[in-house]
């Protein structure tokens, strides 16, 4: 069901929600940053892909924002995470893990000869 | 995702089409820190200040790429540019207001008219009529007689009817009467209903309000009268008192008594010939089933037919009850039949035809205006392949652009629509008070919805779809020939100008029908007013006698109050002669007998039956009514003389061909104890001119004469001549009968000019409105070439140049362009002109003395056609004679 394009929007959003779970409230700018960083500079995005994700999260009510000042003195939107995006995160996490173990077992079996 | 957090998405992004502005500059505020984030961190890690802005630039994946991903998500795309569209629509569509104008206007003329005669007409065909069942209530009308098998039937042989017919529910006599109410010295004119047993039974009527209906014993002559109340009457006159029942009301100097009031729910019968406004009261017909009246047809039927049965079933039955009848019965019933009508044919039996004939054409004309903005929006389309052309190449996809040029022709098409049910509103209103006197049915008639949304549709779906087709018809391949340097010179495409020129012949071929029918009917209409109606009612006003007190009077004192009455009136001052007449011409009433001659034998069924007349003497002056030979009446024709009678010419010319008709015998009914065979002869003293009885588009009848002073006379008619407006000698005339009987209720004058013109007012409405109509479609046809001749000329005006430079002449170039205009024209003419060959079969039953074929209609419309369309062509013709050609060629 759906496309690429849909699957990775949602492992962004994922991402999105994962890292501001761990990291707390973070601006866009911080936010793409990490992902880059924890995917181990594999997953090279454009930095601008995510405020679309952002939006879409805000508006489904999963995060909500903030403007605030930055660590530089700078003034940035922060994205915050809401109980709803916290449910969301466990679910979709849990959901993951299950696709990841039962996908293991198929990829580790025997091709018949 | 689930639904809910979808729907809540998808709340935020509509909010997200507000304030849009500012959540712009939010953004972009957003983007800037985070650039300038990147761009610090970047510095930290030694890059150059350039250097550092290019990475973060790049890294965010270009700052208007990622705005417009961010934009789109937020708000709903679709919307925004919907939004954009119909802005530049409207900008685009004020920059040339002369084609949006017409568009518009064209539109609203297709819309608004029409649908208010669409409506008028629909009203009085589809209306539901106010009786419950109203598909089974059927009149029963005689055959055999003199009008048209619209005749009056008698009360014995409806009873026959009645007790044969296994068809019917039930069936009853009915008969419209006024009467007189006195009551402590106040008088009052009542309509009434005479109404046989059963009557109520056939209108499915609830349980009377108050008391009862009818029983058999309150048809026995000779009793108690009974009468009952409609429901608005005992409101109006007994306040809706409960106790008005057994109340006793004195009717024509009789007293009834109330024995109840209807429910509201019994809706009137159509009472006669000309519509009358509803009953007031009912009461019985006390006629016995007898011999004689069996021959006294003076009464109408209306019965109700079983559920379930048809109309022709029941007409069968009742022909073979009426052979039968015609056998026993060969004095009586000899020729007579009974034909079955539903009512709501028979109310519009007249117009019916009258009106498909209108709706047809309004049909032509919103299909000639449909041409017209089909036309208009396609060479507006080529005008402007150019501009499309670009946005084509600045990268609007094609969806995008069918989307924004269809934006244009719907808002056209709306803005068409809401002028046009405006328009619609008011000619409404108009045809209401054009059409009142044809047709009561047509006070207070609305717009139709149906109607509304019906010509609103196909106006703009013509708009929409011309609109857009030709975009939708475009390839990407156009787009960039169309960009090449001297464009302007390629027109349309040819496939696109043989649709247009077709376009236009089709709606001159439609305008050509329209106005040769407007045409045929027009000329019918004024050879119908210029019928002579053998009598002069210029100067001459008319107005209806009904003294209570005559009623059941003997002779001798009817005959002295209306002596009376002529001297007096005659004797006033500006009244130049007056007399009285007991049924008026041309004013609906009539009044027919069988008659004998001396010496001759008819068979029942082949007795003449003239129209008989009731006068003084002062009649014929005052209507100026020649006499062509012998004598009028005098003094002399009194009861002591022998019986005089007055024929007209056709009369003489039948029934005494070759012979003189004066000194000949005739036998009519007589008033006195006469039977049958001993009717009287009377003798034929004169032969007078002939009278329009039936309207001025009726043949001639025959007609009789008799003297009031020698025949019986309850009711008549009073005429008077005057040397200026009749109508301002009234109320002396009113006076005067005041004086001479106080409970004479004050009449009502009408001039016999209007009664006269009142005949005919069927055929001025609809020649009016055809007229409207056809000069409608002649005006929408002119307007839709002139449009696309202009449109043509501006295309060719390079073309134009360049001829000019090359020598040729302001003519040459006038040549030119009429010649590419008319080529459509001609050919719509002569298709036009063709198609009448069968198209005026349509209205051949309207026309009044005037072939369907006639030579000289054809040929003005034709002239008038081509005219219209060369004046059309002139202007823009004349526009491009002045062409500069330095400047055309410039444009290139």
């Amino acid at each position: 069901m759906g496309d690429k394009a849909d699957v990775w929007q949602g492992t962004l959003a994922l991402m999105i929600l994962k890292t501001l779970e761990t990291l707390g409230p973070l601006h866009g700018y911080g936010i793409a940053r990490r992902i880059e960083q924890i995917s181990g500079g594999v997953l090279s995005l454009n930095y601008g892909t995510v405020y679309p994700a952002l939006l879409k999260l805000e508006q489904e009510g999963s995060i909500e924002s903030e403007w605030g000042v930055s660590d530089n003195n700078r003034k940035a939107k922060y994205y915050k995470l809401t109980r709803s995006g916290q449910r969301q995160l466990q679910r979709e996490a849990q959901d993951w893990q299950q696709a990841q173990a039962i996908l293991a077992k198929f990829l580790s079996t025997e091709p018949s000869t | 995702m689930s639904f809910a957090k979808s729907f809540r998405a998808g709340m935020r992004r509509l909010l997200g089409l507000y304030r849009k502005p500012r959540r712009d500059a939010e953004f972009a505020a957003e983007l800037e820190s985070h650039v300038q984030m990147h761009v610090e961190d970047n510095l930290r890690a030694g890059m150059t200040p350039e250097a550092a802005r290019r990475d973060a630039l790049i890294k965010l994946g270009g700052l208007e790429q990622t705005k417009e991903n961010h934009r789109r998500r937020r708000g709903l795309p679709f919307f925004e540019s919907l939004f954009q569209d119909v802005r530049l629509a409207l900008r685009t569509l004020r920059k040339s207001p002369g084609f949006s104008a017409m568009a518009v206007l064209t539109l609203a003329l297709a819309i608004g008219p029409c649908t208010s005669i669409f409506s008028v007409v629909n009203a009085v065909l589809l209306r539901p009529l106010p009786y419950k069942d109203a598909d089974r209530l059927v009149l029963l009308w005689g055959t055999g007689g003199h009008t048209a098998n619209r005749d009056q039937i008698s009360f014995t042989d409806l009873q026959d009817w009645r007790r044969g017919s296994q068809s019917f529910e039930e069936m009853a006599n009915f008969h419209s009467f006024v009467y007189t109410m006195t009551e402590q010295g106040e008088t009052q004119r009542v309509r009434a209903l005479e109404v046989g047993d059963g009557y109520f039974r056939v209108m499915q009527a609830a349980p009377p309000l108050l008391g009862r209906f009818f029983v058999p014993h309150d048809f026995e002559p000779g009793g108690q009268r009974v009468a009952i109340l409609s429901h608005d009457f005992w409101q109006q006159k007994f306040g809706g008192d409960p106790a008005a029942v057994g109340k006793a009301v004195t009717l024509n100097l009789h007293p009834f008594v109330i024995i109840g009031v209807a429910p509201r729910e019994v809706p009137s019968l159509p009472n006669s010939v000309i519509f009358r406004p509803p009953s007031q009261l009912y009461t019985p017909i006390v006629d016995p089933y007898s011999a004689e009246n069996r021959t006294g047809r003076h009464l109408r039927g209306i019965g109700l037919l079983k559920a379930g049965v048809p109309l022709s079933q029941a007409q069968a039955e009742l022909n073979v009850l009426v052979a039968g009848m015609q056998k026993r019965f060969p004095n009586e019933d000899g020729g007579r039949g009974v034909r079955l009508v539903t009512v709501k044919d028979d109310l519009v039996r007249n117009v019916r035809w009258t009106l498909i004939i209108l709706q047809l054409a309004v049909l032509m004309v919103v299909l000639i205006a449909c041409a017209n903005v089909a036309n208009l929006l396609l060479a507006r389309s080529t005008a402007r392949q150019r501009e499309i052309a670009i946005r084509g190449a600045l990268g609007a996809s094609r969806g995008r652009l069918a989307r924004q040029v269809l934006t244009e022709s719907t808002l056209l098409a709306l803005i068409g629509g809401a002028l046009g049910v405006l328009l619609a509103n008011w000619s409404t209103e108009f045809l209401n008070r054009l059409g009142t006197d044809v047709l009561q049915e047509l006070s207070g008639v609305s717009i139709d919805l149906p109607t509304l949304l019906f010509t609103t549709l196909i106006s703009l779906l013509t708009g929409v779809v011309f609109g857009a087709a030709p975009v939708l018809h475009s390839s990407p391949m156009d787009f960039a020939g169309a960009l090449k340097p001297g464009t302007r010179s390629t027109g349309p495409s040819s496939s696109q100008l043989r649709t247009r020129s077709l376009l236009v012949a089709v709606e001159v071929g439609l305008s050509v029908v329209l106005l040769v029918s407007a045409g045929l009917l027009l000329k019918s209409f004024v050879l119908l007013q210029r019928v002579n109606p053998g009598f002069d009612p210029g100067h001459v006003a008319m107005t209806f006698i009904y003294p209570p007190r005559l009623q059941d009077a003997p002779i001798a004192q009817q005959q002295a109050f209306f002596r009376d009455l002529v001297t007096r009136i005659s004797g006033l001052p500006g009244v130049q002669s007056a007399g009285i007449v007991s049924s008026v011409p041309d004013s609906g009433d009539f009044d027919n007998v069988a008659i004998n001659i001396q010496g001759r034998l008819f068979a029942p069924s082949q007795r003449p039956m003239p129209d008989r007349y009731v006068v003084s003497p002062g009649y014929f002056p005052t209507a100026r009514i020649p006499l062509l030979k012998g004598r009028l009446f005098t003094d002399v024709d009194d009861q002591a003389h022998p019986r005089a009678i007055l024929v007209n010419e056709l009369l003489a010319a039948q029934l005494f061909p070759g012979q003189d008709a004066v000194g000949q015998r005739i036998q009519i009914p007589t008033p006195g104890d006469f039977t049958d065979e001993t009717q009287p002869y009377w003798t034929v003293v004169g032969v007078v001119g002939d009278v329009i009885q039936y309207g001025l588009a009726s043949h001639k009848t025959m007609q009789i004469y008799v003297p009031y002073t020698q025949y019986d006379c309850e009711t008549s008619n009073l005429l008077f001549r005057t040397s200026g407006d009749p109508l301002q000698l009234a109320s002396a005339v009113r006076a005067e009968l005041h004086r001479l009987d106080s409970a004479l209720i004050a009449p009502e004058f009408a001039p016999m000019d209007q009664v006269v013109a009142g005949s005919i007012v069927e055929q001025r409405f609809s020649t009016t409105l055809l007229m409207i109509l056809g000069a409608g479609g002649l005006l929408l046809a002119s307007m839709g070439i002139y449009g696309v001749i202009s449109y043509l000329v501006v295309q060719r005006t390079s073309e134009f140049g360049t001829r000019v430079a090359l020598g040729a002449t302001p003519l040459n170039i006038l040549v030119l362009v009429v010649q590419q205009g008319m080529r459509p024209v001609l050919l719509g003419v002569i298709a036009g002109l063709a198609a009448c060959f069968p198209a005026t079969r349509v209205i051949e039953h309207l026309l009044f003395k005037t072939t369907r074929l006639d030579a000289l209609t054809f040929l003005v419309v034709g002239i008038v056609l081509i005219s219209s369309a060369l004046l059309a062509c002139c202007l823009p013709a004349w526009r491009a004679t002045r062409v500069n050609p330095m400047v055309a060629l410039r444009y290139e």
